[in-house]
């Protein structure tokens, strides 16, 4: 029973990792760009809600709407001006320069908020509910499922509609994509708009969850990591495995070594799996 | 005894066996053609002789000693030198740079005046003299190809393997080519060639060998292969070998 | 080309600083030399080879930790740091052998991860380390401009023997056989290169003096913890150095060091609060206006002023 709790703790906060990585592998399986911006979008998903709730009692769960909404406008910008000239470019160079757009961004972010750590403390919590015998914190849970339900909304666009289909398109042929027709420049700011919107719908959950500041911004974005080597770049199913499997493994990680080390335990995972299997448990190879 | 030896050489990709036990012997001083339809398993074949991909089962000598299993650089350094389809020249390096690596490397120059009377002579038996200094980037895709086989000729080779040398040029720069090839030969260096135009194989090769879905189903003098009726069945599909079995029989 | 004698006169000159500035501008010049040291070792892994290795942070906290427990068990100075060199070198080389076969993006990531992974396990280890408590070193019984001094002269020297480290790999076989293997590696394979051997030569390099730096940068500033040596900019300040000033040439690393040291004394004494924003924007600026550092304008320069002269001896 005691193992059950553990588990679900595990999946619980696998299937938000998930959400925060899902955008991610999707940047970096499409535009072959690892996203250093990523965890500040999260941060900033969070405090779009913080600010939501604490200004116009807006529940951080009806933010994530605007939270998405504002994060894919500033990411289709950000690449469609910045990050779109130097696609195709060496790995250091697009590493480094989105590691300087980060600066600037997370720097912004201490200037405007502070490095204080805040949490939405909700008039009206749901409160836990046991059933047998396991213990369900239903704040945390409907975090997830909403988590679990865009990631699903995410996949369904990619398969069913165009846009879709062209992203997919891009992302096994660049070359033979343009010469369908598709507009690769508009599709490549859409993918990064569409991963900073999951990073901001992902922030705007983990607002009830996590403390949030600037300073959190680095964790999120090794989680994201971690979770894509764990779980094969470029696709939803990978990042959805990854995230759950992260989850648990900490979940179990912290009852042998304690939870302070949850960090320590996905790096290390991460050395392994970059060392002996960077396809990673799906199996799906990113661009290297 | 034999320069090169394949015993049972098999390479299997999941469940793709894209060699499949192939038995070949070279002797020294010989031009062998490898041919066979796309997707045989001619490059793979390479790629395993030279050490790129590790044989799943079977065994290689060359000069008398395995050589499956070893690094491709150590490979270069024995003896067995090969260039690839696609060129693979070092960019942003002048033609005298690019020949004096392997010089340096696989053939063991101990200086840099010796590494570069090496690359020079090598880069003027391939007609490339006067372009020593350019870059490889600026050379014309003849010029590349001839960058390649010099390069393979700096590292003093007793074996060359030359992957589809002719993709890509035009008649009077394959004319070119094929001298050039013949010149290489009377060297002493050894030759395996993979080839799809048939003139180069009838007139260069003493030896075909056949590959078919990385079996070997044939292998003899080039006027035999012609006639041979798996190689035809091969190339050309069931009813065209039939026909001409058919044809034979009644003419 | 290298021309021997300005360079010589050059360092000589750096060297005599002591006699012109006050303290404060020695420790801008410790400073200087400390970030040449980093830059010119990143330039072999990340220039010449072309592997875009993040490592630096690890291999300087390893340094850094290394000498400091040294000195604390009553290792003089000098061999602590020497022996800081030799630490960091042997994790560069174990290390190497596991992630230098990764391409691109995985072996960038997989060597941020290194630092991270160290500043874990320095975090945990309370009992050799200090933890996150923070270790301090024996005080120095010099005085004040003494110590300046010492520490000036002794990360100079550092930066000197970086400066010729890189030269001799540059002219070397080692260079030639980095370079190949930064093109094609596998073109390299073929032509008789041991491509494993020489990125672990070069992967140890770059990790060889950044130990000794981090030794007596510890030494120098009295007190470590680990969020301070293993700091993720000290992975991304060297190659920001390197692209300002040209990557893969001998002198670039130390061009860009000196303007980028100029760069972050300007911003700290006016933006404080601001510093990490401006320099991204000096990385975004440099990226797009400056891809191939000053060295690169210069070449760029230069070549169009003789493909002037030479149009201009043509007609003429």
């Amino acid at each position: 029973m005691f193992y059950a709790q553990i588990l679900l703790n595990g999946l619980v906060l696998g299937g938000l990792y998930a959400c925060i990585a899902v955008g991610f592998s999707l940047v970096w399986g499409v535009l072959n760009i690892i996203n250093i911006l990523h965890g500040s979008f999260v941060v900033l998903g969070s405090y779009i809600a913080y600010f939501a709730y604490v200004h116009m009692g807006i529940h951080p769960f009806v933010s994530v709407v605007i939270a998405g909404a504002l994060l894919f406008g500033l990411g289709y910008l950000v690449q469609a001006g910045l990050i779109n000239r130097v696609v195709g470019a060496p790995v250091l160079t697009t590493l480094v320069l989105t590691f300087g757009l980060d600066l600037m961004l997370n720097n912004s972010m201490l200037l405007a908020f502070s490095a204080d750590y805040r949490t939405v403390q909700l008039a009206n919590p749901l409160g836990t509910t046991v059933i047998s015998g396991l213990v369900l914190p239903l704040d945390r849970l409907v975090a997830m499922l909403l988590a679990c339900t865009l990631t699903g909304l995410l996949y369904l666009l990619l398969k069913r509609s165009g846009i879709g289909r062209a992203i997919v398109a891009v992302r096994m042929d660049r070359e033979a994509a343009a010469l369908m027709g598709v507009n690769v420049k508009h599709i490549y700011a859409v993918t990064f708009g569409i991963g900073a919107l999951m990073a901001g719908t992902a922030g705007s959950l983990l607002s009830l969850i996590f403390p949030i500041s600037p300073l959190n911004s680095s964790e999120f974005l090794g989680l994201a990591f971690i979770v894509c080597v764990l779980g094969g770049l470029g696709s939803i199913s990978g990042a959805i495995v990854g995230g759950l499997a992260l989850g648990v493994i900490q979940s179990f990680g912290a009852l042998l070594i304690g939870p302070q080390h949850g960090l320590t335990i996905a790096f290390v995972l991460l050395v392994i799996l970059l060392i002996f299997k960077p396809t990673g448990i799906m199996g799906r190879r990113g661009y290297e | 005894m034999s320069l090169l030896t394949l015993k049972g050489v098999s390479k299997v990709f999941g469940g793709l066996r894209a060699v499949n036990d192939v038995d070949l012997s070279v002797e020294p001083g010989e031009i062998v053609g490898l041919i066979g339809p796309n997707g045989a398993g001619k490059t793979t074949l390479v790629n395993v002789v030279s050490g790129v991909f590790k044989p799943t089962a079977g065994t290689i000598e060359f000069d008398g000693k395995r050589i499956d299993g070893l690094k491709p650089y150590q490979i270069s350094r024995l003896g067995v030198a090969r260039t690839y389809q696609v060129v693979q020249p070092f960019p942003e390096m002048t033609v005298l740079e690019n020949v004096m690596a392997p010089a340096t490397f696989a053939a063991g120059a101990r200086s840099v005046s010796e590494a570069q009377d090496q690359a020079m002579e090598a880069i003027d038996f391939l007609g490339l003299g006067s372009e020593a200094n350019k870059l490889a980037s600026e050379l014309t895709l003849a010029g590349r190809k001839r960058l390649e086989l010099a390069k393979s000729l700096a590292m003093k080779p007793k074996v060359l393997l030359l992957d589809e040398v002719n993709a890509g040029l035009n008649p009077a720069e394959i004319d070119t080519a094929l001298e050039l090839i013949r010149a290489i030969a009377r060297r002493g260096v050894t030759i395996i060639l993979i080839e799809h135009l048939m003139k180069v194989v009838m007139t260069l090769c003493n030896r075909i060998v056949v590959l078919h879905h990385g079996a070997k189903i044939a292998e003899g003098e080039p006027r035999a292969i012609t006639k041979d009726e798996r190689v035809i069945q091969a190339y050309l599909g069931n009813r065209y070998a039939e026909a001409n079995a058919g044809k034979a029989s009644n003419g | 080309m290298i021309r021997i004698l300005p360079i010589v006169v050059a360092i000589a000159a750096v060297a005599a600083l002591p006699m012109f500035g006050s303290n404060y501008v020695l420790r801008l010049g410790t400073m200087f030399a400390m970030y040449a040291v980093l830059a010119q070792s990143w330039n072999i892994i990340g220039g010449y080879a072309g592997y875009p290795s993040f490592a630096t942070a690890a291999f300087f906290g390893l340094g850094a930790y290394a000498g400091a427990i040294l000195q604390g068990a009553g290792v003089p100075m000098p061999l602590a740091w020497g022996a800081a060199c030799l630490v960091a070198a042997v994790f560069a080389a174990v290390m190497g052998l596991a992630i230098l076969h990764l391409k691109g993006h995985y072996f960038a990531i997989a060597s941020l991860v290194l630092a991270e992974v160290l500043l874990e396990i320095t975090t945990s280890w309370t009992s050799l380390t200090g933890g996150g408590m923070g270790l301090n070193l024996p005080v120095i019984r010099m005085s004040v401009d003494a110590q300046a001094r010492l520490f000036f002269w002794s990360m100079l020297t550092l930066a000197v023997l970086a400066l010729i480290m890189s030269w001799l790999v540059a002219r070397g076989r080692v260079g030639f056989a980095l370079q190949c293997i930064r093109q094609n590696e596998d073109a390299s394979s073929m032509v008789g290169i041991n491509t494993t051997l020489y990125k672990t030569i070069a992967f140890v390099l770059s990790g060889l003096l950044v130990g000794g730096a981090g030794a007596m940068y510890a030494s120098w500033v009295f007190y470590i913890e680990p969020p301070d040596v293993y700091s993720v900019m000290t992975s991304i300040k060297p190659i920001v150095m390197v692209m300002l000033g040209g990557a893969g040439t001998v002198l670039g690393p130390v061009v860009g060091a000196a303007a980028f040291l100029v760069m972050e004394e300007v911003v700290w004494r006016n933006f404080l609060s601001i510093h990490a924003a401006v320099l991204g924007i000096i990385i975004v600026g440099l990226i797009f206006f400056l891809p191939n550092g000053l060295f690169g304008l210069l070449r760029k320069r230069k070549a169009r002023v003789l493909l002037q002269l030479q149009r201009r001896g043509e007609s003429a």
